[in-house]
């Protein structure tokens, strides 16, 4: 037994000591983990505190589950959970399927000009901060002289509408605004992944009389396949993620009925109002969620004979 | 203060005869400073008590016929002719009565401070107990106006969203505002271009309009700092540091501090307002304005306010007493209103913009009111009540002690 292991150790530092310039590579980013995203970890406990930030963190008060019990019972807080899921959903159902979409479509581009102008353009907003951006929409659907309303007019007897305070098509304007912004950059990994598809079997494919569609449908959908479930459970993991700046800039007192989400929420209940260990039991409620949402999405992808993420 | 770290100003200022300091600030201004039964720091900034005012066009009216309006019926009349008249004479309908700035209740002033609504505070009820102004019967009457006047298309289509102010203005298609009546001076950019696009137009200042119950007022600022000064012990002499604070804090140093020398640095122009003779980068060589936060005077000496401006500012501190009367103003948050405060705000600016834009019928502001006390509101008006009793009684504790002080 002891011998057993004396051997086990020995290997590991063998193979460290084999592999050590690809670790040495590694330790920075191993580093920034531990520092930036291990340590802080346990200053989740005021989330089970009544944090002060005069008495600090061991000082406070302990109060158990009580910031959950104010968290779940909130005023508004089961209309904030149902449209953190609905418009994630929406998101993830509208919004998953475009870049994936989009590196099809340019890997059937021909003209290689055209690709590399149309793909540098495509991946220009995901550079633009949704400061701007938020800018940019309210210009765009500004009720009496914004763009699009100049064509809504046409078709509305003269009559603009105010997108950004109708309830109707708020959820509509985050969703597409989100694509807009994130389709070129999502984009990347799968055309990466199709220009390492081998170009043998197209040809095989070529010779045995498959068209272009056939050939997207079967040889390069499936060569995708693995990496867009590892893409679609990463996905998963944010569900509960719908997009913090990009409502808090665009969404308005008149639109919280169909826009305020948690993060949102925290920010006004506890963030503004300094209620900081409240934020942290929202963060915590949010992570463990998105924690058991990853591990679930993996097994079914391990049932459905994937490879998943471990 | 608690750790001794700062110094006590009550005898370094009573040594300083006629101090510019105490002469300047007011005892509410200087009560926020008022800790452990001294004080240990001067306000910097004190805005004016009153910054805002009822904006309406001169010639708007002129071309209507109409007075000046003054009671809430002759207000809405100007409003809807602003709508209907075609005012700017082009034949088409793209003209408003009513236009805001990125949504914040004080904007509606006119229409709800005339009611005696004020949805943003707390205030003293007929009973002397402090509520939540939300929660007037009276705010579901201008709620009940105001969603009349969406109906009739009054407002500016962009109020509820995202609107800018400054663009509006500047476009000249809105016939009344209630703005920061800095806007009214010549040096303003904005009522520049307004100029430029409206050759022939004039905007104007009303009085608060009054309403139905005779009630009328402008909105009204806290009337103390948002920051504020201090000596610290490590100080070698500090009765010498607090006699070049007070010496700063005189009219004629702040001046000689922001703006330079008459004829030198600056000129007045003809409506009275500063006009900076040395441009940037020497001005900044000099150290022109670069320190102004300590004492900001905003009264005659502040000549960055052409003199129509400066008496504005005179006009509107005293019409808006009335709502410094009605309003319980409290100088620092609650717990209770921390922890319930957000929620609180949500369910009153969904329920209130609601009613106004039709989604909603008036009645449901009975429902609201339910809900305001049901979920955190009752706990809020009854800390707020304990505070603002201990911070009368500590107001009346620091006037008294202020008299011996600085007799």
């Amino acid at each position: 037994m002891g011998n057993h292991r004396t051997k086990g150790q020995k290997n590991i530092w063998a193979k460290l000591w084999k592999y050590r310039y690809l670790y040495l590579l590694a330790f920075p980013g191993m580093l920034y983990f531990i520092i930036f995203r291990y340590v802080p970890m346990y200053g989740v406990v005021i989330a089970f505190q009544d944090f002060r930030i005069s008495k600090g963190i061991w000082g406070s008060e302990w109060v158990g589950l009580e910031q959950f019990h104010k968290l779940f019972t909130g005023l508004s807080f089961p209309s904030v959970f149902r449209n953190t899921v609905i418009i994630s959903l929406y998101k993830l159902i509208l919004g998953f399927p475009a870049p994936i979409i989009l590196a099809l479509l340019l890997n059937e581009v021909k003209n290689q000009r055209f690709k590399k102008v149309t793909q540098t353009i495509v991946y220009l907003p995901h550079f633009i901060s949704w400061v701007i951006l938020a800018g940019l929409i309210a210009m765009f659907l500004h009720p009496d002289s914004g763009l699009i309303n100049e064509l809504v007019k046409l078709f509305n007897d003269g009559k603009g509408i105010d997108f950004l305070v109708s309830k109707k098509y708020f959820r509509s304007i985050l969703v597409i605004t989100d694509i807009y912004k994130g389709i070129g950059w999502g984009s990347i990994v799968y055309i990466a992944a199709i220009s390492a598809i081998d170009p043998t079997v197209y040809e095989a494919a070529m010779v045995d009389g498959a068209n272009r569609f056939k050939q997207m449908w079967y040889i390069t959908l499936p060569e995708l396949k693995s990496t867009i479930v590892v893409m679609f459970i990463l996905n998963m993991g944010g569900i509960l993620n719908a997009g913090f700046e990009q409502i808090l800039l665009l969404y308005n007192a008149r639109v919280y009925d169909v826009a305020d989400v948690i993060d949102t929420y925290v920010y006004r209940n506890g963030i503004m109002s300094s209620n900081y260990s409240m934020s942290t039991a929202a963060g915590l409620f949010k992570s463990v969620i998105s924690m058991g949402l990853i591990i679930i999405t993996n097994k079914i992808a391990h049932m459905l004979e994937e490879d998943g993420l471990w | 203060m608690e750790d001794g770290l700062l110094t006590d100003l009550v005898p370094l200022l009573s040594n300083i005869e006629d101090s510019n300091i105490l002469s300047y600030y007011d005892e509410w201004a200087m009560f926020p400073t008022y800790t452990n039964g001294s004080i240990y720091s001067i306000p910097g900034d004190v805005a004016e008590v009153s910054c805002m005012g009822t904006f309406v066009r001169k010639d708007w009216l002129e071309k209507f016929g109409m007075e000046e309006p003054k009671t809430m019926d002759e207000y809405v009349d100007y409003l809807l002719a602003c709508v209907n008249n075609d005012p700017d004479g082009n034949g088409e309908a793209d003209t408003y009565g009513f236009g805001g700035d990125n949504g914040d209740w004080k904007y509606f002033a006119p229409f709800l401070y005339s009611y005696k609504a004020d949805v943003n505070h707390f205030v003293k009820a007929d009973d002397g107990t402090i509520v939540h102004g939300s929660t007037q019967p009276q705010v579901k009457e201008a709620l009940a106006l105001m969603a009349e006047l969406y109906q009739k298309g009054v407002f500016e289509p962009s109020i509820f969203s995202a609107s800018e102010g400054e663009t509006l203005f500047a476009e000249g298609k809105v016939g009344s505002f209630y703005r920061y009546l800095s806007s009214l001076n010549p040096s303003q950019q904005y009522l520049q271009s307004f100029y430029q696009n409206n050759p022939d137009g004039e905007y104007e200042v009303i009085e608060p309009i009054q309403g139905p119950d005779g009630f009328s007022s402008d909105e009204r600022e806290n009337g103390t700092g948002w920051c504020s000064y201090a000596i610290t012990n490590n100080c070698e002499n500090p009765q010498r540091v607090m006699e070049i604070m007070d010496e700063i804090a005189s009219g004629e140093m702040f001046i000689m501090n922001k703006w330079g020398v008459e004829g030198e640095t600056y000129e007045l122009t003809e409506d009275g307002a500063v006009n900076f003779i040395v441009d940037e980068t020497k001005r900044n060589e000099m150290g022109l304005s670069t320190f102004t936060g300590f004492v900001n005077r905003k009264d005659a000496y502040n000549i960055q306010n052409s003199k129509e401006v400066n008496e504005l500012f005179a006009r509107a501190a005293k019409t808006s007493l009335p709502l410094n009367e009605y309003r319980a103003v409290l100088g620092t948050t609650g717990d209770c209103w921390k922890e319930y405060g957000a929620e609180l705000d949500k369910l009153r600016d969904e329920y209130f913009y609601g009613i106004i834009m039709g989604e909603r019928p008036v009645d449901d502001f009975d429902e609201y009111v339910e809900l305001f006390y049901a979920h955190g509101g009752k706990e809020v008006e009854e800390e707020a009540n304990r505070m603002y009793a201990e911070q009368d009684a500590s107001y009346q504790e620091f006037c008294q002690r202020y008299q011996e002080w600085f007799q």
